[in-house]
């Protein structure tokens, strides 16, 4: 990278003849971070003032148990409807404790913006399994958010029933046994309920576990791929009543598999119905279409986003569907190991093309095993920026900290050229650059002030919570976009115009790696004081439009109520 | 005007300037002599970090080093020396002895070339393309450096100069397809499909096995509508490894790789590529190294097992299954040696420890399939092989092998089902079609039959399969 070349060394040779009489040399030093620190801080990291005292535990590295490398999953989710953004935090414990001696999974309640209290066992929602992920819904559409968490083992179901948590998991039948990561729920057949997606990474147990090296031969974690055995992913159908099938043989989704990590679902085609796109570590994609009809199949070879345009599978971790043309369909990001790019996959209506380099994004990342991301305009210009939470899956040079697989997380800046990215400076976004194994990171609202947060896990260390000061770039504005019930429009998409500029956006919260997110829809306006109209399009069909609305507040749009 | 004579009173103020000034020419005489001698005699680039390197690694670096103090003015001996720290990715170690062969020797491109490589490779992108296009501007003839820059120049975006720099590595090696690969490249970067299609025709015409080109064939048939073509294409492409023209260092590279996970992969490659007393090589240096590695004997047994060493193999299996009686990739192993071994029962019994031990290993459900078919109970053999496709449907093997067992009972109808998955996610599997053809036969479908072998005669016409199919076809036709 440019950020790390020695640009004194032109004068090495004057330099040499006069120190060489004294047997000294001066090297050129590397800086490691990206040019010049041009940029002011976006972020400033403020865990420590938040009252969230969570620390992640990944198991005790001595058998380098698989599963501990990719553990740490993270939800916002509004759980008791206040308004403001609730913080859980999945737990990995130890692979070898008793569910006793396991530490539990965490839920922090916000009380006042950015001040939290641990509301774990008045909440009932410690579950204490090897833990991975998270996704928050209201599938029983009874205006409370609910919560799925994945595991190594059996995934839990909590309904929220008000301001406490039940375990339905068993009555629910969505218990998956398999190794769990990410999760989503989406309306696929638009019947109108929830239905759950759940990835899975590899079927692995301890007696299966198998024994690597790193480069310098020392016990490292095995790759995905060693073991040979990608496990298959799971569809269950909402019946209704609190009931769910599994559907995933008579729908096509056990077709093909992968070593499975991240999730994405939009309507990627076009075609009205929603799609599944997984991210798969070290073996192609899936991108699952949904014929319409309860059917999937996998079309991602042909469209253009199972492998780069090297045609290399790539070890995909974190995915996010996000329209980063404005042109109405959706792109595809994905994080992945180092010595690989982070890629961006761009849909030209018809199939993806693999636009990383001329975007700009693969170099930056390159260096850097990215984890959770995420695409938000984070200064209000008008422009999406991303996040990207880094993490070592394997012992590299330089070392950033005592801890080996720690690294910087990056954060990308809309170019002034209008089609790429450039990485912002200073690394991460905050002042003093940060180092830790980064793997989920969720992004919302936190203090309600118009601009994202962040919250990035980190493995065997407390979480990052990001608070945005990136500068005035501008006007904002926050859409709650309900269905008729009330519920958050899960994977609805936005056409707002604002003194003729478009931005496309879409209510999601499943993204980014193991992680749930705001729900709520923000956009940058620049110097836009309001917006002329938005348009939403339903993902049971039909669409509507909205406004004008005025600039930097958060407004509520319910189906049913526009044009 | 006379020069006024010093005084003894001013010689002896002058003295000691006279010795400063005496002192200062000798230290600089030393100084430039100490210069001339290290900028012509390098002394060799050392390991930042050695504590921190793989036991092998340091051994295979050092003999390097010792090399280099021989004869620290042999640009060749700093280059190796660059090349043994790139094949164990020391980078920037890599690029100061690249740095120093090239002072030595500048009229060769290669150790310029190494230097861009050890900085692409170490993620500096930026400096190693401006090397780059220092060095083909030097040296425009030089065509590994011409295709490394084309491929870097597309990765920017930059089209115009990148189809320059593989126009040129066309001109310069005519012969390579590499070349016009690059082009077809640079065609489907600006959806110009049908020259894509050309250049890709170029390339296969010179190279049949360069995988890449099946994967841009995909790509400029999907851009022209050709949806099944595409989809066949892509297929057969997906995961091509990445090719470039090999220069007179790159060669060795590959043999000075120490480190054990190095070592490994290296042997993993090897075995991939076919290449196995190659792979067998290196993994037996491996376990010189390490004699109890049960990591590394696996791996050598299973390039063995590959090489048909199956003595060997066996040997070693049988020394991990006494370190470690839960291991379960020994004994798919140890069933699938004893099976090539013709030795299916004992066989079986490894295959059924595997499948206990590892039930959700797709694998294991597989060979124990195949020592069932072998041991002639086909019935068991297909719950075994199904429950291997349940488990992992990549491998299109196992649906090759289900057939079969189909075919054993004569269950043609789901053989043919079989065969037909193994033809569509492996188009190239020559088996795969020749046994769709033969089960279409009997089953009446001589069309389909047809269609099978035209495809199998297009992978290989010279097969032994292809031409018993196609008598089959034709016997069938009398009738």
């Amino acid at each position: 990278m440019s950020s790390r070349t020695c640009r004194r060394c032109r004068n090495r040779f004057g330099l040499t003849f006069v120190l060489a009489l004294f047997g000294t040399l001066v090297g050129c030093s590397e800086s490691g971070s990206p040019g010049a620190a041009s940029d002011e801080p976006w972020f400033e990291e403020i865990a420590a003032e938040t009252g969230i005292d969570f620390v992640h535990r990944s198991g005790v590295p001595v058998q380098f148990w698989f599963p501990e490398i990719a553990t740490g999953g993270v939800g916002l989710l509004d759980y008791d409807g206040d308004g403001l953004l609730d913080v859980y935090f999945v737990q990995g414990g130890a692979l070898e404790a008793t569910a006793q001696e396991k530490p539990a999974n965490r839920l922090f309640r916000n009380d006042t913006g950015m001040r939290f209290e641990d509301v774990t066992t008045e909440a009932g929602t410690g579950d204490r399994g090897y833990g991975m992920g998270c996704a928050a819904a209201d599938y029983d559409g009874d205006g409370h958010v609910d919560l799925y968490v994945t595991n190594v083992g059996a995934n839990v179901l909590y309904r929220n029933r008000g301001s406490r948590f039940a375990d339905v998991t068993t009555a629910a039948g969505v218990g998956d046994p398999a190794f769990g990561t990410s999760s989503a729920f989406l309306d696929y057949d638009r019947d109108g309920d929830l239905d759950l997606y759940v990835v899975n990474y590899v079927r692995w147990s301890p007696e299966t576990d198998l024994i690597c090296y790193s480069g310098s031969g020392e016990r490292e974690y095995c790759g995905p791929n060693s073991y040979q055995a990608p496990a298959p992913d799971t569809l269950f159908r909402n019946e209704g009543s609190g009931v769910f099938a599994d559907v995933s043989r008579a729908s096509g989704v056990r077709a093909a598999f992968g070593n499975g990590l991240g999730v994405a679902c939009a309507d990627y085609n076009g075609d009205g119905w929603i799609d599944v796109y997984v991210a798969n570590d070290g073996m192609p994609n899936q991108m699952w279409v949904n014929g319409g009809d309860g059917n999937f199949a996998d079309k991602a070879l042909t469209m253009g986003c199972a492998v780069n345009a090297a045609s290399l599978s790539e070890a995909g971790m974190g995915v996010i569907s996000i329209d980063v043309e404005h042109d109405g369909d959706v792109d595809l990001y994905l994080s992945h190991l180092r010595e690989e790019t982070n890629t961006m996959y761009l849909n030209n209506g018809r199939w993806f093309d693999d636009a990383t380099a001329r975007m700009g994004l693969g170099q930056p990342s390159f260096e850097f095993t990215g984890f959770g991301l995420g695409f938000l305009d984070f200064d209000h210009d008008r422009r999406l920026d991303i996040y990207v939470a880094n993490g070592r899956v394997k012992r590299a040079s330089p070392s950033f900290s005592d801890d080996v697989h720690a690294e910087p997380n990056l954060v990308y800046v809309a170019a002034d050229d209008g089609i790429g990215f450039r990485e912002l400076a200073p690394r991460g976004g905050t002042s003093q650059p940060l180092f830790h194994t980064s793997r989920a990171a969720a992004f919302g609202d936190l203090d309600n002030d118009g601009d994202p947060d962040v919250v990035v896990t980190n493995k065997d260390a407390g979480p990052y919570v990001l608070r945005n000061v990136a500068g005035d770039g501008g006007n904002w504005i926050v859409f709650r976009v309900l269905r008729k019930s009330g519920v958050h429009a899960l994977n609805a998409s936005l056409k707002l115009e604002a003194g003729g500029d478009t931005q496309w956006r879409r209510v999601q919260r499943a993204y980014s790696y193991c992680a749930s997110n705001d729900p709520r829809v923000h956009y940058g306006l620049g110097n836009a004081t309001g917006v002329d109209r938005i348009t939403v399009h339903w993902p049971q069909g039909g669409s509507e439009e909205f406004g004008p609305f005025e600039a930097n507040t958060i407004h509520e749009v319910r189906q049913g109520t526009g044009r | 005007m006379p020069k006024k004579k010093p005084t003894p009173k001013e010689n002896a103020r002058k003295k000691p300037v006279r010795m400063f000034v005496l002192i200062g020419a000798g230290v600089l005489l030393v100084g430039a002599f100490e210069f001339y001698r290290s900028h012509q005699n390098p002394a060799p680039v050392l390991p930042r970090r050695p504590e921190s390197m793989d036991a092998n690694v340091a051994a295979l670096i050092e003999d390097h080093i010792e090399a280099v103090k021989r004869d620290r003015s042999d640009p060749e001996l700093h280059g190796k020396l660059g090349i043994a720290y790139e094949a164990n990715e020391l980078y920037p170690e890599a690029l100061a002895c690249f740095e120093l062969a090239a002072r030595l020797d500048p009229g060769d491109p290669v150790w310029r070339l190494h230097g861009a490589i050890a900085l692409f490779d170490n993620g500096q992108f930026d400096p190693a393309l401006i090397r780059l296009r220092k060095l083909t501007a030097t040296h425009p003839d030089f065509a590994p450096a011409q295709q490394r820059l084309g491929t870097m120049l597309l990765d920017v975006g930059a089209f115009d100069d990148a189809e320059e720099a593989f126009r040129r590595t066309t001109t310069l090696l005519p012969t390579a397809a590499d070349g016009y690969v690059g082009l077809a490249q640079v065609a489907l970067a600006r959806n110009d499909y049908p020259r894509a299609v050309a250049n890709l025709e170029q390339a296969l015409g010179l190279d049949s096995s360069y995988k890449m080109t099946h994967f841009l064939f995909g790509q400029a048939y999907r851009g022209l509508g050709r949806m099944e073509d595409a989809e066949r294409e892509l297929a057969l492409g997906v995961n091509a490894a990445p090719r470039y023209l090999p220069d007179r260092m790159s060669r060795d590279k590959g043999l000075l790789v120490g480190g054990l996970a190095a070592q490994l992969s290296r042997g993993g490659k090897l075995i991939e590529a076919g290449r196995l007393d190659e792979a067998v090589s290196v993994l037996e240096a491996a376990l010189r190294d390490r004699p109890n590695d049960t990591n590394v004997m696996n791996n050598l047994a299973v390039a063995c097992l590959e090489s048909k060493r199956y003595e060997r193999a066996l040997e070693l299996l049988h020394l991990i299954r006494q370190a470690d009686q839960n291991a379960f990739p020994t004994y798919i192993n140890l069933a699938s040696c004893l099976l090539r071994m013709n030795r299916p029962a004992e066989g079986h019994e490894h295959a059924q420890r595997a499948v206990d031990l590892a039930p959700h290993v797709s694998q294991a459900h597989f060979v124990l399939g195949r020592t069932l078919v072998g041991l002639g109970r086909p019935i068991e053999a297909i719950d075994a092989l199904q429950e291997a496709i349940e488990l992992d449907r990549r491998n299109p093997v196992v649906s090759l092998e289900l057939g079969q067992a189909f075919m054993m009972v004569n269950r043609f109808p789901d053989a043919r089902t079989q065969f037909e998955v193994v033809t569509q996610r492996a188009p190239g599997l020559l088996a795969g079609h020749v046994k769709l053809g033969t089960v279409c036969l009997r089953l009446g479908d001589l069309e389909a039959a047809k269609g099978a072998f035209e495809s199998a005669q297009r992978l290989d016409p010279d097969d032994a399969g292809v031409n018993s199919l196609a008598r089959e076809i034709a016997r069938m036709r009398v009738r």
